[in-house]
């Protein structure tokens, strides 16, 4: 009875977020200057990143550092698959000819390079996801070398070091989150499911896991590959809105950047790397203005270029020394407390509830 | 007919023979006692038919398949499960969830259903659950259900590890030290448990144990390992009786 009503009620805040969210975008769309625009789309990629590296770093301990890679795919990927092939005939004239007159849909590009780089999180995670603990962390950092290597030698597809162009600007606030409502449903769905807790199952105790039955390498795989997946599908995205990369933009500030975010938020809490993204990439944003010195109440600043990138760095030592499970710990964000709280009623209603079914 | 059947079974470590020449046939529903001094290669044992460890040499025979050489996880989905010296939980996890890890090896929906929450996949979620909250309510673990697995007071612990492993619906389990750091009662009331868990799920068991009167009071026969040998084996009158095993517990009388 009480789990039917809460049923109904979830549903019901779901939906009363979605519409949030289509009335925030509205707004953001019809009323925010463009720098608040591209500052929410920002926000959204990073969202994405943060929470599909929960997936494999958070909830299944496959410590990645190498998921930048991922997202390297995804955005030269994409570039290929989406350019026109009179654009590619001009930026990339060493193209082979199959490729070079591809021209595909944003939302068929996006999922190809998905799938692509969960092809490759599984190609490359058979041999490495053997390994535990920091061995993981170092042979990933390597899959990331390995990506940057390719991408510079690769100068027919990739022009090499050199900055590559020639994308239209596909990406817009709609794109973006509904791909955050897609990867947040996902990892939602995969965490409260079989596939979830042997995730879990095998970060808490892997021998234990194994004598449970669990698969340790496969529940290891669909992680990493899941969330290859939503790495990718945000690098596409990034690429469609920033419009000029390099080699060097998949390197290590976004992946320093991405898992700041995560251990602020909480291993293996999803809401808590929503939180953390939204109020890190905030933050950042204001230090970058403040970077150019401005006057508060009279008083000028002198200009403190990096000033973000040391905050940034301090927060997350903070973070390590005083909260290292970070905001959320693995918990999740919930309104039930909070609505118990304002409203007692409800708070016996639930007592009872639980009473009556011991 | 034996449900287990092991014989020749050999593993060295740095050449040192942890466990050497061992046999067993292990008719179904007996209850097995391997007791031993430290080092013995109990755990040893236990590791080779859980499926831990390669041995050597030798073969297991488990419900008429050959499993010598299938991994853990895939001997736990044939029915042979177990439980650990030092108790093993997911920590960090809910009791319900310790539990819904093993109870979901049997039958969970593939992942479309899982990811549009179809009729099928909430059945199979339904049927998990509804298996592990049996299993915590037979323990009385019920009203902890929600409670962190590592926030338990250790005796509760040992009885959620023996419920996660019965989740994984067993033919066979094996008890590693089931009644380590309980004090009498606790071991009395222990293994009455055991017996029940017996007849309740048609259970064979074999249980590694430095606690005597448990030893003694649930087991059909007794296996005495020394050195990774087996140096007696029988009833719990006659091998309390063995004067070998005196000897390996307490050492010889006089010592030049």
């Amino acid at each position: 009875m009480i789990e039917r009503w809460q049923a109904r009620v979830r549903a019901m805040s779901l939906l009363a977020g979605l519409a949030l969210l289509a009335l925030a975008l509205l707004g953001l769309q019809y009323g925010a200057s463009t720098y608040v625009q591209r500052v929410a789309v920002d926000i959204g990629i990073m969202i994405i990143l943060t929470v599909s590296l929960n997936l494999s770093n958070g909830y299944t301990g496959v410590f990645s550092l190498g998921h930048t890679g991922f997202m390297a795919l995804g955005a030269y990927g994409s570039a290929l698959l989406t350019m026109t092939p009179q654009v590619k005939a001009l930026n990339l004239p060493d193209l082979p000819a199959w490729l070079a007159h591809v021209h595909l849909g944003f939302l068929p590009a996006l999922v190809l390079v998905g799938l692509a780089a969960a092809a490759v999180a599984l190609a490359v995670g058979y041999p490495i996801l053997r390994l535990t603990g920091p061995y993981v962390a170092v042979a990933t950092l390597g899959f990331l070398v390995i990506v940057h290597i390719v991408i510079i030698n690769a100068q027919a597809y990739t022009r090499g070091a050199r900055t590559f162009l020639g994308l239209a600007p596909l990406t817009n606030l709609w794109w973006v989150y509904g791909a955050v409502v897609v990867t947040i449903y996902t990892a939602w769905r995969i965490v409260n499911s079989p596939i979830g807790r042997a995730m879990l199952a095998v970060r808490e105790d892997p021998v234990a896991a194994r004598g449970a039955g669990v698969d340790i390498l496969r529940a290891r795989l669909w992680s990493f590959a899941v969330s290859a997946f939503f790495t990718a599908v945000a690098g596409a995205l990034w690429a469609h809105f920033i419009l000029a990369f390099s080699a060097s933009s998949f390197w290590f500030a976004v992946t320093f950047e991405v898992i700041v975010m995560l251990i602020v938020g909480g291993l293996g809490s999803i809401s808590g790397s929503v939180a953390a993204t939204v109020a890190l990439s905030i933050l950042s944003e204001v230090l970058r203005n403040a970077e150019r010195g401005v006057t508060l109440f009279g008083y000028h600043t002198p200009a403190l270029y990096g000033l973000s990138q040391i905050v940034f760095a301090l927060v997350f030592i903070a973070f390590i020394v005083y909260r290292p499970q970070g905001l959320f710990g693995d918990r999740e964000f919930s309104l039930w407390p909070i609505l118990a709280r304002w409203y007692p009623p409800l708070r016996e209603a639930v007592m009872a509830g639980r009473q009556l079914a011991e | 007919m034996s449900l287990l059947v092991v014989e020749g079974l050999e593993k060295s470590f740095a050449g040192v023979h942890a466990v050497a020449g061992y046999r067993l046939e292990l008719p179904e529903g007996a209850i097995h006692g391997v007791i031993g001094p430290n080092g013995a290669g109990k755990t040893t044992l236990f590791n080779l038919i859980s499926g831990y460890v390669r041995p050597d040499a030798g073969r297991v025979r488990f419900a008429g398949r050959d499993i010598t050489h299938l991994p853990a996880e895939a001997r736990v989905r044939l029915g042979l499960a177990r439980t650990y010296q030092n108790i093993r939980l997911f920590k960090s996890l809910s009791v319900l969830d310790n539990v819904r890890v093993a109870a979901q090896l049997h039958g969970s929906a593939p992942f479309p259903h899982v990811l549009l929450s179809t009729p099928r996949f909430r059945a199979s979620e339904a049927r998990i659950r509804r298996e592990a909250e049996e299993l915590l309510d037979l323990f009385g673990l019920g009203p902890h259900r929600d409670a962190r697995a590592g926030s338990l007071p250790y005796g509760l612990q040992r009885k959620l590890e023996i419920a996660r492993a019965l989740a994984a619906r067993p033919r066979l389990l094996l008890l590693d030290e089931p009644a380590a750091g309980m004090n009498p009662a606790e071991a009395a009331q222990l293994v009455a448990q055991i017996r029940s868990i017996r007849d309740r799920f048609g259970l064979t068991i074999m249980l590694v144990e430095h606690v005597m009167p448990v030893v003694m009071g649930l087991c059909d026969r007794i296996q005495v390992l020394d050195h990774g040998e087996i140096i007696a084996e029988g009833s719990p009158e006659a091998v309390r009786r063995d004067p070998k095993v005196v000897e390996a517990y307490l050492g010889t009388a006089v010592e030049a």
